[in-house]
């Protein structure tokens, strides 16, 4: 077949008003920063502050994807990962430290752990079908007890990380440190070079598209979309640089996103999820292996529970008794405020990076104009409220 | 001039992407059956949502007058309490509560704390009487058939005091006694004054009972038919003002018959109710699928073809399955999984293609090719751009009217999504098509293009097994026709040798008495 | 329709945090270091109080309707139609 040129039928006509509507968490995002920075004085602009958010956020991003995996199945959640991550500390802890076990066995044995209870939780939502807050909840009430027995060992209910540097240092802490205030490179560049691989990626795709005969957006449509990526990634980067280099926890995040977008938009067991919420029944009858999936979202969600456990612990140099604590309440408000429907069937990772950063923004922007904690409880009631409000809306509008 | 009860003026009412419907005109006279018919998607369903209040006012243009007075309805409520009482074509029965609980529901009879029962059983069983049901109101809804379940919901209208009863397909799921029950219940309300607009597909019904009939085509209206005369109007006159041109037949012919080897071969079938194990919903069935050939299955509702396809679709439904399956002359024994059976080259298009078929909430593009990911993706990455020219591929093969393949197929009509689920099962190249019900609620003009495409399915080889209740479809699209009654097969047939009345015949003398 | 159901839990879990939150407002009352007047804190713990409670109404209502549309599916196919 002949190379069809890039006719008018090819391109995708963009309309203004379904652009703000799909982008609309994005612009709130911008619009809430921007809020904050002139709040906080510019304060909320300081490579400071960028570190900041992504270290006190690392853990929502990561188990965020896990909770996003499961609401799709069906607008399931995991009511125990919070609990989970305060046992699991607790059982570094032990590992490390009381036991001086190496490192590297450690990970692995507390990654173990987390398979052995995915395994099991999994098994006892898709296979024994007990409803998956039940079999949660479980988890919610007793690991956190458990945790605290175990952190019962050390007089002060928490045990030091100080010694375990190695540990601390794959799970936290800057790569490439340099002192604050100086220009970090290695920061920099790794940035310009993701900028760079954003545009390269976009627009290879759009060469192949048009070579294939499919159909592309308006060119403009393509270079507004990787040119502020492209933007946004360097501005991060660029900041980051400033305040000592690339924070570890980043690269964690990085990978787990991105390998999560994939999953979820690139691979048939992605798309298998996306059904399975959509309609368990059609998907039955697709031949669609509906229990191996809800199997599969738990198991998913306990291995980065224990990730997420891990850089907690490291954040904090210790294992702590109220580790994790509102971790699954913070990764489902991620969730429904980036647009995961609670029925299930839809959601994106992006949506939930977007729901979380946001949330993450607010916090940090609250706690920097010293707000009141009483009304920073105000405010996180009424993000809730406005995201659960939202979801309700838009069911009624679907229907 | 004469004295409308209802005008609706100028509507046209717009979903995102769609415009439902478009300066849609429709005037009904105080005391007449009015009919309203047209294709699916056509509008009218949307159109009697407008005028009930389900779409309320500000989210449609144009007017509603009533009675000679402006309408801004914000609900059902507002509508009911000028007597407009719509009953929807899925029964809203709770089956666990009599029939006097669920008349009154929301409407209860007493004080806010208290209701009063007495007032409630009295009160519904005169209304019982008025729709000619002798039951008494405190039975319980799941005791009693469907026919008489949706005399339950008319006897609720008319508890609500309706003077403009709307009938969303008030027969789809009757038998042709019931059906008529129905129909001549609607003429002697019409002579005690009850005025009443009725949707249905049914034009031999729609001829048998309508006074007018207001036929709409993509969301206007096309015209209104005066059956007033002497002779009720004949169904093709209604067919040809809702399709636009004139069909002379409604079932295409099969060209090139070519009928093979067995492919589908099944004995001595048995499968027991999952929560009651003892009762056999399927009683030792044995029934074979040549290559190119169409086999139908005939049969009353709840005769169990449902189950008898699903069970041999891998186990999807039922316990206790016993029998043999052989598939190309060689025994199986599928596991229990729908894709088992699938591997093996079956296929199971579902009767409730909203309920269990499709996943409304993806595109077409998702929904086609569902069942068959690994052909459009390689090592469980699926490439986009070829299922979009797949998904395109079908959508012209079968004339799936729809602007684009990345469409929600929730926002199709009854026919469109049908195409997309037939789509989805060609895509997969399955052998052996059992098709559940395959024209269920659609209008006449997209069931010839289905009828098309099964034929098509037969001329390519493949063995096709169609379920159907009804019985001119039966007739003129199979090879031959097994008769199910009650969980067996009671007859066989060529579809050369059979006629209605001899399938009738043999289902009400296998019929157990009561 | 699990779907429903799920949707319902999480309604009711937003609903009960919503609660804890007014019960933390409620708690704090005594603290010197606040700047968020006593009005202003009724008011919210109202607020919060109400929302939360219609929350859990709601997903309670939701929870029921779901089960309802589960028990209809579960039911025995109906006999095939006779009048009587």
């Amino acid at each position: 077949m002949d190379r069809p040129a890039a006719n008018q039928s090819n391109i995708r006509k963009a309309d203004l008003a379904s652009l703000l509507k799909k982008n609309a968490m994005l612009i709130i995002l911008v619009l809430v920063y921007i809020f904050f920075t002139i709040m906080t004085k510019g304060r909320m602009f300081r490579p400071n502050s960028f570190a900041s958010l992504i270290n006190q956020n690392a853990y929502v991003y990561i188990i965020g994807c896990g909770m996003l995996m499961c609401m799709l199945t069906g607008g399931n959640i995991d009511l125990s990962c919070g609990a989970f991550v305060c046992l699991l500390g607790a059982l570094g802890g032990m590992m490390m430290v009381y036991w001086g076990m190496g490192t590297a066995i450690s990970i692995i044995a507390l990654l173990a752990i987390g398979v052995v209870y995915g395994c099991a939780l999994g098994a006892i939502i898709a296979y024994v079908h007990v409803p998956p807050w039940i079999a949660t909840l479980a988890g919610y009430l007793a690991f956190r007890g458990l945790g605290t027995a175990i952190l019962g060992v050390s007089s002060t209910n928490s045990i030091s990380f100080n010694s375990k540097q190695e540990f601390l240092s794959i799970f936290s802490g800057t790569l490439f440190k340099t002192p604050e205030g100086t220009l970090n490179w290695p920061c920099l560049i790794v940035g310009l070079v993701a900028a760079a691989l954003v545009i390269l990626l976009v627009f290879r795709n759009r060469a192949v598209r048009l070579k294939k005969g499919y159909e592309v957006d308006q060119i403009g449509m393509d270079v507004a979309k990787c040119g502020l990526s492209a933007a946004a990634i360097i501005l991060v980067m660029y900041k980051l640089a400033y305040s000592g280099g690339i924070p570890t926890v980043l690269v964690w995040v990085g990978a787990v996103v991105l390998f999560y977008s994939f999953i979820t938009s690139k691979t048939t067991i992605g798309r298998h999820f996306y059904v399975v919420g959509g309609n368990i029944e059609a998907a039955r009858l697709s031949g669609v292996d509906t229990r191996r999936i809800m199997f599969i979202a738990y198991l998913n969600m306990a291995i980065l529970t224990s990730i997420a456990a891990m850089t907690t612990v490291s954040r904090f140099t210790a294992a702590n008794a109220d580790a994790g604590k509102n971790f699954e309440m913070d990764a489902i408000s991620a969730c429904v405020v980036g647009g995961v429907s609670a029925s299930g069937g839809a959601g994106t990772v992006l949506g939930m990076v977007i729901g979380a950063t946001l949330i993450g923004v607010i916090n940090l922007g609250m706690f920097q104009v010293n707000l009141d904690a009483n009304y920073q409880r105000v405010v996180k009631g009424f993000v809730l409220l406005a995201a659960v409000v939202f979801d309700i809306l838009s069911k009624k509008k679907a229907r | 001039m004469t004295n409308y009860l209802l005008e609706m003026r100028h509507i046209t009412k717009t979903f995102p992407g769609v415009k439902a419907l478009d300066n849609v005109n429709l005037q009904v006279e105080e005391g007449e059956i009015h009919a309203l018919v047209g294709e699916n998607g056509a509008g009218k369903s949307t159109l009697m949502n407008v005028l009930s209040g389900i779409y309320p006012y500000g989210t449609y243009e144009g007017d509603i007058v009533y009675n000679g007075k402006e309408c801004k309805f914000n609900s059902i409520k507002d509508s009911e309490k000028l007597g407009i009482v719509i009953i929807h074509q899925e029964l809203a029965l709770v089956p666990e509560m009599t029939i006097g609980e669920n008349m009154y529901l929301g409407n209860e009879r007493g004080h806010r704390l208290a209701i009063d029962w007495n007032t409630t059983y009295s009160e519904a069983d005169k209304y019982l009487r008025m729709v000619g049901l002798s039951e008494s109101s405190k039975t319980q809804v799941k005791d009693i058939g469907t026919g008489k379940q949706q005399l339950v919901e008319i006897a609720k209208a008319l508890a609500k005091q309706a003077k403009l009863l709307i009938l969303d397909e008030p027969t789809s799921s009757l038998n042709e006694e019931d059906s008529r029950a129905l129909l001549d219940l609607m003429l002697g309300f019409k002579k005690q004054g009850m005025t009443m607009i009725i949707i249905s597909h049914k034009l031999n019904e729609v001829a048998y009972v309508a006074d007018k009939i207001t036929v709409i085509r993509d969301g206007t209206t096309i015209e209104t038919i005066d059956n007033h005369g002497r002779e009720p109007v004949s169904e093709e006159r209604i067919i040809k003002g809702m399709v636009g041109r004139e069909m002379t037949n409604r079932f295409p012919k099969r060209e090139k018959v070519k009928i093979g080897d067995v492919m589908l071969e099944v004995d001595n079938w048995t499968v027991h109710h999952p929560l009651y194990p003892e009762r056999k919903v399927v009683d030792n069935v044995s029934m074979f699928v040549r290559k190119g050939e169409v086999v139908g299955i005939y049969g009353l509702m709840g005769a169990g073809r449902t189950e008898l396809a699903m069970s041999i679709f891998g186990q999807s439904y039922g316990v206790n399955i016993t029998g043999q399956l052989k598939i190309n002359g060689r025994e199986v024994h599928l596991k229990k999984s729908a894709s088992d059976a699938i591997k093996h080259g079956i296929a199971y298009v579902t009767e409730d293609r909203k309920g269990n078929g499709l996943v409304l909430s993806q595109s077409i593009k998702v929904n086609t090719s569902l069942a068959h990911l690994d052909a459009v993706s390689s090592h469980t990455v699926i490439d986009g751009d070829k299922e979009y020219a797949v998904a395109e591929e079908y959508r012209e093969k079968l004339k799936t009217k729809t602007p684009t393949v990345e469409q929600l197929v929730g926002n199709l009509s009854g026919g469109n999504q049908q195409k997309v689920l037939l789509a989805k099962w060609m895509f997969a190249e399955q052998d052996i098509m059992l098709l559940d019900e395959p024209t269920r609620g659609i209008d006449v003009g997209a069931k010839y293009e289905i009828y098309c495409i099964i034929n098509d399915l037969a001329a390519a080889g493949k063995s096709v097994v169609m379920i159907s209740s009804e019985l001119p479809e039966v007739l003129a699209m199979s090879d031959r026709i097994y008769i199910m009654n009650e969980g067996r097969f009671v007859g066989e047939m060529k579809a050369s040798e059979a006629t209605q009345e001899k399938i009738m015949a043999v289902i009400l003398q296998s019929g157990r008495s009561a | 329709m699990n779907n429903k159901q799920n949707r319902s839990y999480l309604y009711g879990v937003v609903g009960g945090y919503l609660l804890y939150l007014a019960y933390e407002l409620f708690a704090d009352r005594q603290d010197p270091n606040t700047t968020m007047m006593p009005v202003v804190r009724w008011l919210f713990v109202g607020l919060f109080t109400v929302a939360g409670i219609f929350l859990l109404i709601w997903a309670t209502r939701l929870w029921l309707e779901a089960r309802k549309g589960q028990d209809e599916e579960e039911r025995p196919p109906e006999n095939p139609n006779a009048m009587k």
